[in-house]
């Protein structure tokens, strides 16, 4: 093993599955849907499905000992990343980087007041400190005691698969020893309006990579998880949960939402994240795929897919349970795919009827336990930003 | 990591601003003004370096396409329940101005948007750096930009804790670099990008240089009282230390110092930039 191989050694996370990995792990080998109308969020859309963490801010708030008029996006970032840090002592912290993403970052809060600023009524000014979207980063890094480096990734809807990129990326150049990498995201009416006007959103559950699909159910959470270097997890006795091997952020450069026909951004993504692997791709057991539940991401993504791969591996959407996270995806899906390595299954894509017309493979139909060595995880964003990570087992 | 163009943009100076002529004509008559400007200042630095399209492009800013923003706000509260225009709302995600330069040329390298306050476009410049040593022939695009509202001033005003430096105005602007790990024959070179605790800004500055200060909002004193305090050129804005390096690495040539420190500081972390001549 390559001393310097970036190894994950703590994982959290938050989501319509649950509080905790303990939850997702649970929701994800039931084969559970968190999809469903709004029950917690005070938001005008009750015909709508989403991805809800059933908590309320002031539950959230009340689990990690914080203030309730925080962004949800910060209160659901700390959750997860206290539970990603349980095991790394404070006196470690101080120096850790904190590689946060969001895409809305303080939005659910600003978007209630903004229009009255706008009209020159100045009341509750003081929420505008925390709408940017690098602000729950600082909230964040500040409760959890470090106090190094941070930044906040925000290209969409790839945002946090590339904040684990570049956080590997520190690890092997000796920048930093340990690493915080994830995003967050909050549902907000500012993201839900945006992707209806784009008629993005389907009017029932999602149905990704299915040929009847209608679009994506937004979704909320936020997921972190631990880097460091094999040699520094064993110089501490942490025992890696699994390995990044390889990462890669392309750009389509066709579109500013939509994706190429023939899925070329996506494709040299996950052909570069293999090559920085230095893996086949008969070597991937399981893609966890961007799998929107649109029309142009799910038909181009499994061209691309199918461009990669000459025997196709099997392929899940969790967007089917989680609804689509946008800056978190791409860490919760990371942790997805940890759960999967550790526990040796391969999750549903839920509501596939028919695969789409056209195409050579279908996703996933039942929840299969089998030995799982090398995921790939891909997530793809606005701006033609398209990002994979390979991650395998120890 | 070596400059071999920096081109920068701002404040209400820049008429017409640099590189406009450059942005393709379909997509300039869709863009607002400050988009204009980002997308042309990255595509002036790129002609300036001579090349056609970077290898990477990596860019900050600190609240995004604020006027596509506003605007998408604006639609949400006038026509809620009915079919809403996209476009603000496309144009709002933080990472718009990179995604259009790379639609713009067809740069299909990576392609990241870094967010974190003044700190914002140190984590690009870091990934830039990271990306040169990896493979030192690359050109990379290397920027920030930041727009202004009108909201922001009454907002500053109307926050007790927000202390404005004298004589600085809340303004906008753009700055792009075109870097590599090759010298060629620049005359300028990145030595330092870094973010990190206050307490250890100045084990990173162990070399004497010119020092430029960023603006400090909390009324806190500088933290370094004998820098010059660039928002007095440059204007307050997220993205300023990118367009402080573009004054710095535009002035090293004929200034008595062979480098310029340029220190930022955002709560109780710092943000250190260092250029020298080469």
């Amino acid at each position: 093993m390559n001393p310097s191989a970036v190894a994950i050694t703590g994982i959290g996370a938050i989501s319509a599955l649950g509080a905790g990995t303990d939850a997702q792990l649970d929701g994800l080998r039931k084969g559970r849907s968190g999809i469903g109308h709004l029950e917690v969020l005070d938001l005008p859309f009750p015909e709508l499905f989403f991805g809800e963490v059933k908590l309320s801010s002031a539950d959230l708030a009340a689990r990690i000992g914080d203030r309730a008029d925080r962004s949800r996006t910060a209160l659901l970032a700390i959750l997860a990343a206290q539970e990603a840090l349980e095991h790394i002592p404070e006196e470690e912290r101080r120096n850790m980087a904190v590689i946060s993403a969001s895409t809305v970052g303080g939005m659910d809060r600003s978007e209630r007041v903004a229009i009255h600023w706008l009209n020159g009524d100045l009341a509750q000014a003081g929420v505008a400190f925390g709408h940017p979207v690098g602000d729950h980063a600082t909230l964040l890094a500040d409760r959890i005691g470090a106090n190094g480096f941070i930044t906040t990734l925000s290209t969409a809807c790839s945002s946090s698969a590339n904040a684990i990129m570049l956080g590997a990326w520190l690890l092997r150049t000796g920048r930093a020893d340990l690493v915080l990498a994830g995003g967050a995201d909050a549902l907000c009416r500012f993201t839900i309006e945006g992707f209806r006007s784009l008629s993005a959103m389907d009017t029932q559950p999602c149905r990704p990579f299915s040929d009847d699909r209608g679009g994506m159910n937004l979704g909320e959470g936020a997921a972190y998880l631990v880097l460091e270097t094999i040699d520094h997890a064993r110089s501490k006795g942490r025992e890696p949960l699994a390995l990044v091997r390889g990462a890669a952020n392309t750009n389509d450069a066709h579109h500013q939402t939509a994706t190429s026909p023939d899925g070329e951004g996506p494709f040299q993504a996950m052909r570069q994240a293999l090559a920085e692997a230095g893996l086949a791709p008969m070597a991937i057991d399981l893609i966890n795929a961007h799998g929107t539940g649109t029309e142009n991401n799910d038909v181009t993504e499994q061209t691309a897919m199918e461009r990669l791969f000459d025997a196709m591996p099997p392929f899940v959407s969790t967007k089917s349970a989680t609804g689509h996270t946008l800056a978190a995806a791409g860490a919760l899906e990371a942790v997805f795919s940890v759960l999967s390595i550790r526990h040796g299954f391969i999750p549903i894509n839920l509501r596939t009827t028919s695969p789409i017309a056209g195409l050579h493979s279908a996703p996933t139909s039942a929840v299969i336990e089998r030995p799982i060595g090398t995921v790939l995880s891909t997530s793809f964003g606005f701006g033609g930003n398209d990002s994979a990570l390979v991650i395998s087992k120890v | 990591m070596y400059i071999h163009a920096a081109i920068a943009s701002f404040g209400a100076s820049a008429d017409p601003a640099p590189g406009i002529d450059l942005v393709p004509r379909s997509m300039a008559r869709r863009m607002g003004p400050a988009l204009r400007r980002s997308v042309g200042c990255a595509l002036a630095a790129l002609k300036a370096a001579g090349i056609e399209r970077p290898d990477a492009i990596y860019f900050g800013t600190g609240l995004g396409c604020l006027a596509d923003t506003r605007e998408f706000l604006e639609e949400i509260d006038r026509n809620a329940g009915s079919t809403l225009s996209p476009t603000s709302f496309m144009r709002s995600t933080h990472n718009t101005v990179p995604g259009l330069i790379a639609l713009a040329i067809k740069a299909v390298g990576p392609n990241l948007t870094f967010s974190q306050g003044l700190l914002s476009f140190h984590a690009a410049l870091l990934n830039a750096t990271l990306h040169v040593e990896r493979d030192p022939d690359h050109m990379v695009l290397v920027g920030a930009a930041d727009e202004h509202l009108p909201l922001l001033d009454a907002l500053a005003g109307a926050l007790p804790d927000v202390a404005l430096p004298e004589g600085a105005v809340l303004s906008e602007g753009a700055a792009f670099l075109v870097v590599s790990g090759r010298s060629n024959e620049a005359r300028t070179c990145i030595r330092e990008a870094w973010v990190g605790a206050a307490e250890q800004l100045t084990a990173r500055m162990n070399m004497t240089g010119k020092i430029l200060t960023g603006p400090v909002l909390d009324g806190r004193p500088p933290i370094d009282p004998s820098g010059e305090p660039y928002a007095l050129r440059t204007g307050l804005h997220q993205s300023a230390p990118a367009l402080a390096l573009v004054i710095a690495h535009d002035e090293l040539p004929a200034q008595e110092h062979s480098r310029t420190h340029i220190i930022d500081r955002a709560g109780e972390r710092c943000g250190l930039i260092t250029v020298e001549r080469c």
